[in-house]
């Protein structure tokens, strides 16, 4: 069929509309404060295969990619059952679920008695039942842990709501009222999303439209094929450990090899960790999600998100792995392992890259709880949020500070304060940008932010998921590591992380005066800190970004206050040019750069990859035996191994293994710079 | 009683006459200078207003939302609890700029008060509006010298919880401003008592930053307009004082007037559509009220003070078509503006607008003056779309002109019904009053692309917007934020603070010469269902309702919005009370048009409509009189404007000179 492009444009448009207004009604008729103020929700339109055709601007791929496991899941088992007013329901991450409480309503629209397309909603529920409040938790080591688990089952039969599963998934949740009103309202967005299709079909003729949706994936296609086609061919290997799975203390590997061939990418992730008895597991949407996620953004962030530009991204997951999780492995931190599919792709993409690399991330959910009792009104309340941390330098640009990043959507991840203290016993005591947390660069990375939270109750409880704790956020091409999350909580004065496995923590009583605090990373800084203009950093110290023992150590930029007033503006500091250029020299000449020697033995124990160098070697790197290390790729992104003393290893080198080469890009004999992580400030 | 509205917009300032002892009307229309004031005199001068006693000014202008485009406010300290001088740049972490959520090298726009000029004092209220630690003055002292030695001009005191209680706020107002002569001091209680610390700082730190702008800014125009003999002593003091309350108020003289001349034709429920040359505001007006909005943002700033929820749309006259990277064709939000203007004004455009599409669709006659001003050349338009259709397998142009027009229109339209649901509506029942240079042209397509089946076209769409200022009442909005279920409200508590609202809105009005019968208030609350973020505001009649009629108000208000309400067991929550109060004024009485005596077409034009080109009668629209009949397919004429009638409608005159359709 000869297409019209004015036809095409316009019903595109109505593609869009249809889906906005989706959104402008579930925004507006829903009652968790999940949906409404943190607008964790997306709404999509899929064509009868299943395949993405359009979403709204403010709809992100993390609920829409997976939508499409859900929709031809529902296609396949309900092949010729499927009926004008059925809705269907699904969350369950093994079958393109995200985690148990994003859950998806997906109702067909019918033209000539079968389905032409879908339309979905998927949104982030309070709470689905499980162990903990608000269902997602650090502990749970299996599914059934974390709540109601709904393969897709037909939850609206004709427009009729079946009472069965209604009252048994209202029985299994902590707030059924709450719950009820997100149901209707979820299921009056599927509705107002059937009506507008149909008025777009029965204006345009459904043959124009399906015809229409399938131009535009084509077209979707061939642009990303294009921008594909423009990198040089090539394979990129990177590798990043998560530092547990939750449930053990050993850390969880996602390696991807990249390789772009003519204008197709793939992504294989063999060499991954198996899955792991704990929550750090997703199902096989979320990695394929995150990819293109990654790619898209690098290579081509202003096209038209749907199945066509997905077509040319292809991803090999291991049978056997923790981004493929099977029954009953749980998957709470779906946010932890997805996000380690994006450390590893930024890892891969800035060899890919270079000049478009950015600063790695947080790179976990941080999900933050606070639940109990409210001493007043006897009714149950928690406070939830997931701070966002700073955003990745770039060539040209300084990261953002507290702010939502490009992988992550651009809904709220903290309460307001005043919102949050009428509804809890809580006193929110802080909510600042920390000092030196953002990655050291050129181009330094956004700053994390420390939240603190008074609970004035007893009874409480606190649970927390997050990692990059002890591994921060690298920086990218000689770029610094940024300050890592921290959660815990003061008591009398005092630090302490109450979590059995560093980030993951469930139902921790807390004490009425305790201050829980969460801290979020930075981002990762981009390019050699000492090639920042000196004046630069004297601002950001001005500013609080950057201490003055930062300035020195991070910079070695020495910086003076002029006055001792109370207000720091720029005009207030100087820099001292010459004791400047001394420190940075003196600095540079304590950069170490070791030989790669063949490493011989286990390279891999407990989840760590190894490498291995002498005490002598260890003493001038100033590293203990068994801690991370950072070799700078000269590809992007730095390598983190954990090292060990190993005296058969001559001085001034690092014997490592030939995985390792194949991230580095590197071959035995050549030198390659080698640092200690940089430690987190407080 | 001489009353003049000045309108300063991007491209012209507009000055309407309004003088209410003969009924005179004038308008007059000038090119915008840098300084504002300029043109308005200029514009004054025009009008020969020079020997008259002026009773009042009423002023529409962009000084204080241009002061934040071009980051041109003055140098403000944020002085806020300790622990919190982040919450301006962070807010709840969003990026607040639309369409960079996949951008990795995205820049958010930088706080207007830079972090060291964010300073914090040791001092708590709770929500309850008890202070748990109160203000020191000594560290207020001490605050003071280090904001006079860092030179700021304006300082935003906002604390938290201030809605509640403001005494810490107040306080901290009183010691700096005793401190700080000369410093403009406001903070977050007066201008917004609202709760949501994000919101309010952000909209009283953009109170600071434009305040003083617009204060010298309207200081300068008075002493200018007294010693240039316009009389009139000028009350500045409130729009010096509280700014950020005339940031947005550009599009909404052209609300005012659609609500003025929907009432005087009898009108309840009608869409304003302005479309200029650059852009299209849309508004949605329900029984004569315009939706209200708190919810908007300026440069990624949140301001909350209440405004006419406009929806603005990169689409108009001037709105470039361009093939993107796949190919696909796209109208806007890329203009040609005024210079170089569409392809078609000769002016060295070269890109295709709408405006040449309507050209070559007929729809634009190729001699007539738009705007007045510039005579078409329908063989550039060719030209420029030609280039673009040889780009698109060479789309017979005519076909590819139509194409751009429907897009635009179709743009429009979402626009259009995102107003409408935001609130609950149905276009449907509305009427579509059209204005502005290119609105006329395009209001029957976009009627009948929302299924509107009545569209008007006011006398003189061009100049439509000014005469808006002279027929709004005087308004001001206040609030108090009053957190409760509703069973834990005592009886009378709600009748009793709206008094206090009440009574500090008349004496508001009083200064401004407003009492008796001259003074309307409008009680509303904000109220939702226990547990839900998002109020309904319910319009509320005195005394104040209280138990289940309270209810079945908030009920019936949230059913009207969403079609369906809670469970009877769902409690409700207050969140806050709002009193509207009106100064009103004596109203211009529109002209009224002498009887049709049988108006002639000027000529007959071949129209593009539905695929082919129609023989369309081109009408003159002086000559039409009272009840004169047009039938589709016409085009009505007039300086600075073109209605387009496609087949299928036909329109009648009104006694005021409006044109009004309907679909058949």
């Amino acid at each position: 069929m000869d297409l019209d492009p004015i036809i095409l444009e316009l019903v595109q448009e109505g593609m869009i509309a249809t889906v906005s207004e989706m959104r402008a009604y579930l925004w507006r008729t829903a009652y968790s404060v999940n949906i409404h103020e943190a607008q964790d929700f997306s709404c999509a339109l899929l064509d009868r295969e299943g395949r993405l055709v359009a979403k709204g601007s403010q709809d992100h791929f993390l609920h829409i990619i997976p939508v499409s496991y859900s929709t031809r899941l529902v296609i396949e088992r309900f092949a010729g059952r499927i009926a004008p007013g059925d809705v269907f329901l699904h969350n369950d991450p093994y079958t393109g679920g995200t985690h148990l409480n994003d859950i998806a309503f997906i109702r067909p629209v019918f033209v000539d008695g079968a389905p032409a397309f879908f339309v979905c909603v998927r949104a982030h529920w309070e709470d689905v039942g499980g162990m903990a409040a608000g269902s997602l938790s650090g502990n749970a080591t299996e599914i059934y842990q974390e709540g109601v688990r709904i393969p897709p089952i037909k939850m609206i039969d004709r427009g009729t709501v079946a009472e069965a599963a209604f009252e048994l998934l209202m029985a299994n949740v902590r707030a059924p009222q709450k719950s009820q009103g997100d149901f209707r309202a979820m299921m009056g967005t599927c509705e107002i999303g059937e009506r507008k299709l149909q008025a777009l079909m029965s204006r345009y003729s459904p043959g124009t439209v399906l015809a229409c949706a399938k131009r535009m994936l084509e077209r979707s296609e061939s642009r990303m094929r294009q921008a594909i086609k423009a990198v040089r061919d090539g394979r990129y290997v990177y590798e990043f450990h998560l530092e547990n799975g939750g449930g053990s203390p050993e850390p969880v590997r996602a390696r991807v090899t990249l390789t772009v061939h003519g204008d197709e990418v793939t992504a294989d992730f063999a060499g991954s960790s198996p899955p792991v008895h704990g929550p750090i597991n997703v199902g096989p949407a979320m990695a394929p999600m995150m990819v293109f996620t990654c790619l898209k953004s690098l290579l081509d962030p202003d096209g038209a998100i749907n199945a066509g530009a997905m077509a040319p991204i292809h991803v090999n997951l291991p049978e056997e792995s923790y981004l493929n999780a099977r029954r009953p492995a749980a998957c709470s931190g779906m946010a932890e392992a997805t996000f380690s599919v994006a450390t590893t792709m930024l890892g891969a993409l800035a060899a890919m890259l270079p000049e478009r690399a950015v600063g790695d991330l947080k790179g976990a959910g941080n999900n933050f709880y606070i639940g109990g009792r409210h001493p007043e009104t006897g009714e149950q309340f928690l406070f939830y949020e997931f701070a966002a941390g700073g955003s990745g330098a770039f060539r040209g640009g300084d990261g953002n500070n507290g702010c939502r990043t490009f992988l992550e959507g651009d809904f709220g991840s903290i309460q307001p304060v005043e919102v949050a203290e009428n509804e809890c016993p809580l006193l929110i005591e802080r909510s600042a940008l920390r000092a030196d947390s953002g990655g050291p660069g050129r181009w330094r990375g956004g700053l994390g932010i420390d939240r603190r939270i008074q609970v004035l109750t007893a009874g409480a409880t606190l649970s927390y998921l997050g990692d990059k704790i002890q591994i921060p956020p690298f920086g990218v091409l000689g770029g610094e590591s940024s300050g890592a999350n921290a959660f815990g909580v003061i008591r009398d004065g005092k630090e302490f992380d109450p979590a059995p496995v560093p980030g993951k923590v469930t139902g921790y009583r807390v004490i009425s005066g305790d201050v829980t605090f969460s801290r979020s990373a930075g981002g990762g800084g981009y390019g050699d800190p000492f090639e920042r203009d000196a004046n630069e950093v004297a601002t950001d110290v001005a500013y609080g970004y950057v201490s003055e023992r930062g300035a020195l150590e991070d910079y070695g930029v020495v910086v003076r206050a002029k006055t001792q007033r109370g207000v720091r503006i720029p005009e207030h500091w100087e820099v001292d040019h010459a004791a400047t250029r001394e420190e940075r020299a003196r600095l540079r000449q304590r950069r170490r750069a070791f030989t790669l020697v063949q490493a011989s033995g286990v390279t891999s124990v407990g989840g760590r990859h190894l490498c291995f160098a002498s005490r002598a070697t260890l003493a001038a790197l100033g590293v203990e035996s068994g801690t991370p290390i950072e070799i700078l790729s000269p590809a992007g992104a730095p390598l983190r191994l954990w090292v060990e003393a190993e005296e058969l290893v001559p001085d001034a080198s690092l014997a490592v293994d030939e995985p390792t080469l194949e991230v580095l890009n590197l071959a035995f004999g050549d030198r390659c710079p080698v640092r200690r992580l940089r430690t987190t400030p407080g | 009683m001489l009353v003049v509205g000045i309108d300063v917009g991007g491209t012209f300032t507009d000055l309407v006459l309004f003088d209410s002892a003969s009924g005179r009307v004038a308008v007059t229309k000038t090119s915008s200078t840098a300084n504002q004031a300029d043109g308005v005199l200029d514009a004054m001068r025009r009008l020969e207003v020079t020997t008259s006693h002026l009773d009042r000014v009423v002023h529409g202008t962009t000084v204080a939302t241009n002061a934040i485009v071009q980051r041109r406010g003055v140098k403000v300290a944020l002085v806020t609890t300790r622990g919190f001088r982040d919450v301006l740049e962070v807010g709840q972490t969003r990026r607040r700029v639309p369409d960079t959520m996949f951008q990795p090298t995205f820049r958010r726009p930088e706080p207007l008060v830079s972090r060291p000029l964010r300073l914090e004092v040791t001092e708590r209220t709770r929500h309850t509006g008890t202070v748990i630690v109160p203000v020191d003055d000594g560290e207020l002292a001490r605050l003071a010298e280090d904001l006079h030695e860092a030179g700021v001009e304006a300082v935003a005191v906002c604390f938290l919880h201030a809605y509640v209680n403001e005494a810490n706020e107040r306080h901290a107002r009183d010691v700096l401003a005793r401190r700080l002569p000369g410093v403009f001091i406001t903070h977050s209680a007066e201008v917004i008592p609202e709760h949501r610390e994000f919101e309010r700082f952000s909209t009283t730190v953009i109170n600071a930053y434009v305040s003083p702008v617009l204060g010298r800014y309207l200081t300068r125009l008075a002493e200018r307009l007294n010693t240039e003999g316009l009389g009139g002593a000028m009350t500045v003091e409130q729009a010096s004082r509280l700014g950020v309350k005339t940031i947005l108020s550009g599009p909404v003289g052209g609300v005012q007037a659609t609500v003025f001349v929907g009432e005087t034709a009898g009108l309840r429920h009608v869409i304003s559509y302005d479309m200029g040359g650059t852009s299209t505001d849309v508004a949605l007006i329900h029984d004569l009220t315009p939706a209200l909005s708190s919810d908007n943002i300026v440069e990624s700033f949140p301001v909350r003070t209440p405004q006419v929820d406009i929806n603005s749309v990169g689409a108009g006259g001037g709105s470039i078509a361009w093939l993107d990277a796949t190919g696909g064709l796209n109208v806007g939000p890329g203009s040609a503006g005024a210079i170089p203007g569409p392809a078609c004004y000769d002016r060295g455009g070269r890109e295709p607008t709408v405006t040449d599409a309507n050209l070559i669709l007929g729809r634009l006659g190729p001699d007539h003056l738009l705007a007045g001003l510039v005579a078409l050349r329908p063989d550039l338009a060719e030209q420029a779309l030609g280039r673009l259709s040889a780009r698109m397998g060479d789309l017979p142009l005519t076909h590819l002109a139509d194409g751009i027009v429907r897009l635009a229109v179709a743009r429009m339209a979402t626009a259009t019904r995102e107003v409408s649901i935001r609130r609950g509506h149905d276009p449907r029942d509305f009427t579509l009053v059209a204005f502005g240079g290119a609105g006329p042209m395009h209001a029957c397509s976009l009627a009948a692309e929302l299924g509107i089946p009545r569209v008007l076209v006011p006398p003189s769409p061009g100049n439509f917007s000014a005469l808006g200022l002279l027929t709004a009442d005087v308004r001001h909005d206040f609030v108090k934020t009053r957190l409760a279920l509703q069973r834990d409200l005592p009886a009378g508590e709600a009748e009793r603070l709206f008094e206090e609202l009440e009574q500090q809105a008349r004496a508001q009005l009083a200064t401004e010469g407003f009492k008796g019968e001259r003074i309307r208030l409008e009680r509303s609350a904000d109220i939702r269902y226990a547990g839900q973020a998002w109020e309904v505001n319910v319009p509320l009649p005195t005394p104040s309702p209280e138990g289940p009629a309270l209810r079945n108000r908030f009920d019936a208000a949230y059913a009207a919005i969403y079609g369906h309400q809670g469970a009877p067991e769902e409690e409700i929550q207050l969140v806050r009370l709002r009193l509207s109060a009106f100064g009103v004024i004596d109203k211009p009485k529109l002209a009224t048009v002498p009887d049709d005596t049988g108006a002639q077409p000027l000529t007959v034009r071949s129209v593009y409509f539905e695929g082919t080109f129609q023989a369309s009668p081109v009408w003159e629209r002086g000559n039409l009189g009272r009840g004169a009949r047009i039938a589709g397919p016409s085009i009505v004429e007039e300086f600075g404007s073109t209605t387009v009638v496609p087949p299928g409608w036909g329109g009648v005159v009104d006694e005021f000179g409006n044109l009004v359709f309907v679909t058949k």
